[in-house]
C-alpha cells in the first residue's frame, strides 16, 4: 500500500517513513527539501522503498502536487508542522506563521487527500490542545481549552480533519502527542536540555520542587502508534504518551544517572506556576493496541548516546 | 456627550444591515467594512492574505467598539479554497483586527459574532454558552469561527483586554438567504403551497430574529460586557412547529390560510443535533428580549412577498419594530 508521509524529514517524520517502509509500504516522503530521510540512530538502513517529493504547503500551488503524489495512495500521514522554540510565548508573528503552516497547511493537505481520494488520514495533534486543564488524567472527553497559539492551531486541524472525514467519509485519526524526545530531539525543553547538560558534565538545574508532571513519548513509540493507526480500523481521537506522569525532577534524576554523573539536581527558585500535564492512553492501548515500548532509561539513555555521537560538543544550560 | 463610531465587519450583509439601522437608530456612527463593491464606509477583503489590521484601525481613528461579524457561509467542501479564504476572514483577521483596535483604542470595546454551530454534540442541555461544548460541527464554518474564538481568548489574556462573544441560534429574518428552511417555507405558502419538513419534523432548533441578533451584538459592545451570550429566539421549537408557525404567519398577514406542513421522511436533514440554549446571561446582562417567532416571521413573509429585494430588507423589520412600539 502507498502511504505518504508529509513532514518526513521531521523527528517523528523520519521515524515514521523508517517504519512503514520496514513494515513493506511503498512510502513516499514529502518535504519542503524534498530530501531522503536519514534512516534514524543507531537503525540498521532498509531496504523498503521510499520516494521524495518536494514541497511547500505554505504555498496554495502545493495542493495539486500533493494531490499528485497522493494518486491511489491508502494513507496519508500529515505530520509537517511548525512547531515554535516556546509555544507559550508566540506573538502576532509566529501566530500567522502557525495559522500559515499548521492550519492551512493542513487544509491544503486535507484538500489534496479530498482530490486524491485517499481513505485513510493519521494527524499528529498535541497535548497542547488541552492546555488550562486540571483533570489528573486527561483522556479524549477532558474539554479542551488551549492556552497556546500552537495549541489552538493544532485543534484546529484536528476540527477540520474531522470535517473532511464526515464529509469525504474517510477515515481519520488524530494522535495527540507530548513533546517527542530520542535522538535528533532540537527542541530546548527539560529533558534535552538536562542530557545536553550532562553531555558536558554539568548537573541539571530544576526550577522548585521539580515536581511538575510532564508525559513523554519516545520518537519510535510515536513512530509505532502512527503505524498501528494506519492498520488498525479505529477512527477519531487519541491520546498517545509513554503511558507514565514523569516528574521534571525525575528527568533531571535520570539525566544525571544515564550520564555516570554523581550528584543532585540544582534548585532553582520557581519560575512559572505549576502545571501538571499527564494523559491517560487507555482509549489508544484498547482501540489502536498501542503500548509503548521505550523506557524512559533506555531512551534518555539512546538520546545522550546521540548526542555524544555529534561531531561538535553541544553546551545545553541544563534548566528547564 | 456624542459617542465615536462603532465599527461593524461585515457591515452591508445579511446581519450587518440590521446592525448598521440599529446603530444608526442610536445615533452612533458607523464605519462599516466590507468587500470591495460593498459600498461600505471602508471597502476592505478582510480574507486577504495580506490584510492589514493596524492600517485599518489607523484609518478608522478613535472609535468606540468593533463589532466583528465578517464572514461567509460556504456550501462547499470544507477545506477547499474558498473554505480556507473565508477561515482567513473569520479567524485570522478577527483576531489581528482585536488586537490593531486594541492598540489604536484601547477604550473600545470588541465583540464577536460567532455561531451556535461552534458546539457540535451538546454535553448538556440548555448549553450554558459560558461553558460551550468541545467540538464544532464538523464543517468549516463552524470549525473557523471555534478557531477564531480560541485565538481571540488567548490574545485577551496575552493583553490584558476583555471582549465578548455573542454566538447566535439559526438566524432568519428579512434579507436571509432564500434557500434556507424559513424563506423556502414562507415563499411554498404565497404561492398557495403546502411547506414541506423533511426528516421527521422532530428535530428541535432555535431562531434568531436577525434584528434581534443586531441589538444583543450592540447592547454587548454598549455596555462592554464580557464573556459569551447566547442570541436565541423565545424558545426552541420543533422544525414542524416552525413551520406551523410559518403558515399561521401568512394566513395572518390575509396569504393563503387552511394550509399545514407536510413532512416528507424520505430527506432526512444530513447533519442536525437538538440543541436548546440558555439565554438567562443575555437576558441578564444585557436585556435581551427575543421577537415573538409569530411576528418576526411576519415580517420575513412580507418581505418574501414584495420580492426578497436584499436593499429593502431592514424596512420590513423597522416596519416591525414601529408595530411594536
Amino acid at each position: 500500500m502507498k502511504a505518504v508521509v508529509t513532514g518526513a524529514t521531521g523527528h517523528v517524520g523520519r521515524y515514521a517513513v523508517d517504519s512503514l517502509a520496514r513494515a513493506g509500504y511503498e512510502v513516499v516522503a514529502v518535504s519542503r527539501s524534498g530530501g531522503l530521510p536519514p534512516v534514524p540512530f543507531r537503525r540498521a538502513a532498509h531496504t523498503g522503498s521510499v520516494r521524495t517529493v518536494g514541497l511547500d504547503l505554505t504555498e496554495e500551488s502545493c495542493v495539486e502536487a500533493l494531490a499528485s503524489a497522493l494518486t491511489s495512495a491508502g494513507v496519508l500521514i500529515h505530520l509537517a508542522a511548525w512547531h515554535p522554540e516556546q509555544t507559550a510565548a508566540t506573538g502576532a508573528r509566529e501566530r500567522r506563521a502557525l495559522l500559515e503552516t499548521n492550519v492551512h497547511g493542513t487544509l491544503r493537505a486535507l484538500e489534496a487527500a479530498r482530490r486524491g481520494h485517499v481513505p485513510v488520514v493519521v494527524y499528529a495533534s498535541s497535548f497542547e490542545v488541552y492546555g488550562d486543564v486540571a483533570a489528573v488524567s486527561i483522556t479524549e472527553r477532558t474539554r479542551v481549552q488551549p492556552i497556546t497559539d500552537y495549541g489552538a492551531c493544532k485543534l484546529s486541524g484536528e476540527d477540520h480533519l474531522l470535517a473532511f472525514a464526515y464529509e469525504e467519509k474517510a477515515r481519520a485519526v488524530a494522535l495527540r502527542m507530548p513533546a517527542i524526545y530520542g535522538p535528533d530531539e532540537k527542541t530546548p525543553r527539560a529533558l534535552p536540555n538536562f542530557l545536553k547538560g550532562v553531555a558536558e558534565g554539568e548537573l541539571p538545574r530544576v526550577h522548585g520542587d521539580g515536581g511538575d508532571l510532564r508525559d513523554q513519548l519516545h520518537v519510535a513509540d510515536a513512530a509505532r502508534a502512527i503505524l498501528l493507526a494506519v492498520e488498525r480500523e479505529a477512527e477519531g481521537i487519541f491520546n498517545v504518551a509513554d503511558g507514565q506522569a514523569h516528574s521534571i525532577l525525575e528527568l533531571a534524576e535520570l539525566a544525571i544517572e544515564v550520564g555516570g554523573l554523581s550528584g543532585s539536581p540544582l534548585q532553582l527558585p520557581r519560575a512559572k506556576p505549576r502545571r501538571d500535564y499527564h494523559m491517560s492512553i487507555d482509549k489508544a492501548r484498547r482501540e489502536l493496541g498501542f503500548e509503548p515500548q521505550v523506557a524512559l532509561r533506555a531512551g534518555m539513555a539512546e538520546q545522550l548516546a546521540w548526542l555524544r555521537s555529534l561531531p561538535m560538543a553541544h553546551g545545553g544550560q541544563g534548566t528547564h | 456627550m456624542t459617542r465615536s463610531a462603532i465599527v461593524v465587519t461585515g457591515s452591508e450583509g445579511f446581519v450587518g444591515k440590521h446592525l448598521r439601522r440599529a446603530l444608526e437608530q442610536r445615533n452612533i456612527q458607523v464605519l462599516g467594512v466590507d468587500k470591495p463593491g460593498s459600498g461600505a464606509e471602508i471597502e476592505q477583503d478582510l480574507s486577504d492574505v495580506s490584510f492589514d489590521a493596524g492600517g485599518l484601525a489607523e484609518r478608522c481613528g478613535e472609535v468606540s467598539g468593533v463589532i466583528y461579524m465578517a464572514a461567509t457561509i460556504t456550501r462547499g467542501s470544507s477545506v477547499d479554497a474558498v473554505a480556507r479564504l473565508n477561515l482567513r476572514a473569520i479567524a485570522h483577521a478577527a483576531v489581528e483586527t482585536f488586537e490593531a483596535f486594541q492598540a489604536s483604542s484601547p477604550e473600545a470595546h470588541f465583540v464577536y459574532c460567532s455561531t451556535y454551530k461552534t458546539y457540535g454534540q451538546p454535553e448538556q442541555s440548555p448549553i450554558d454558552p459560558e461553558r460551550p461544548p468541545q467540538r464544532p460541527d464538523p464543517h468549516s464554518y463552524g470549525s473557523a469561527k471555534s478557531l477564531a474564538e480560541r485565538l481571540l481568548a488567548i490574545a485577551s489574556a496575552r493583553v490584558g483586554a476583555p471582549y465578548a462573544v455573542v454566538r447566535p441560534t439559526c438566524i432568519y429574518g428579512p434579507g436571509q438567504h432564500l434557500h434556507n428552511a424559513i424563506p423556502l417555507f414562507l415563499r411554498a405558502l404565497w404561492a398557495a403551497e403546502s411547506p414541506v419538513v423533511f426528516g421527521s419534523g422532530q428535530n428541535v432548533r432555535d431562531d434568531v430574529f436577525a434584528p434581534d441578533l443586531a441589538q444583543c451584538l450592540l447592547d454587548a459592545c454598549l455596555r462592554k460586557s464580557r464573556g459569551a451570550f447566547h442570541a436565541t429566539g423565545e424558545r426552541s421549537r420543533s422544525i414542524h412547529e416552525v413551520a406551523k408557525v410559518c403558515c399561521r404567519a401568512v394566513a395572518e398577514l390575509g396569504g393563503p390560510a387552511g394550509l399545514d406542513p407536510v413532512i416528507d421522511p424520505s430527506k432526512p436533514p444530513k447533519w442536525w443535533l437538538d440543541q436548546v440554549f440558555d439565554g438567562q446571561r443575555s437576558r441578564d446582562q444585557l436585556g435581551y428580549q427575543p421577537t415573538p417567532l409569530l411576528e418576526g416571521l411576519k415580517s420575513e413573509a412580507l418581505w418574501i412577498k414584495d420580492g426578497a429585494l436584499p436593499g429593502r430588507s431592514v424596512d420590513y423589520a423597522a416596519a416591525l419594530g414601529a408595530r411594536k412600539t
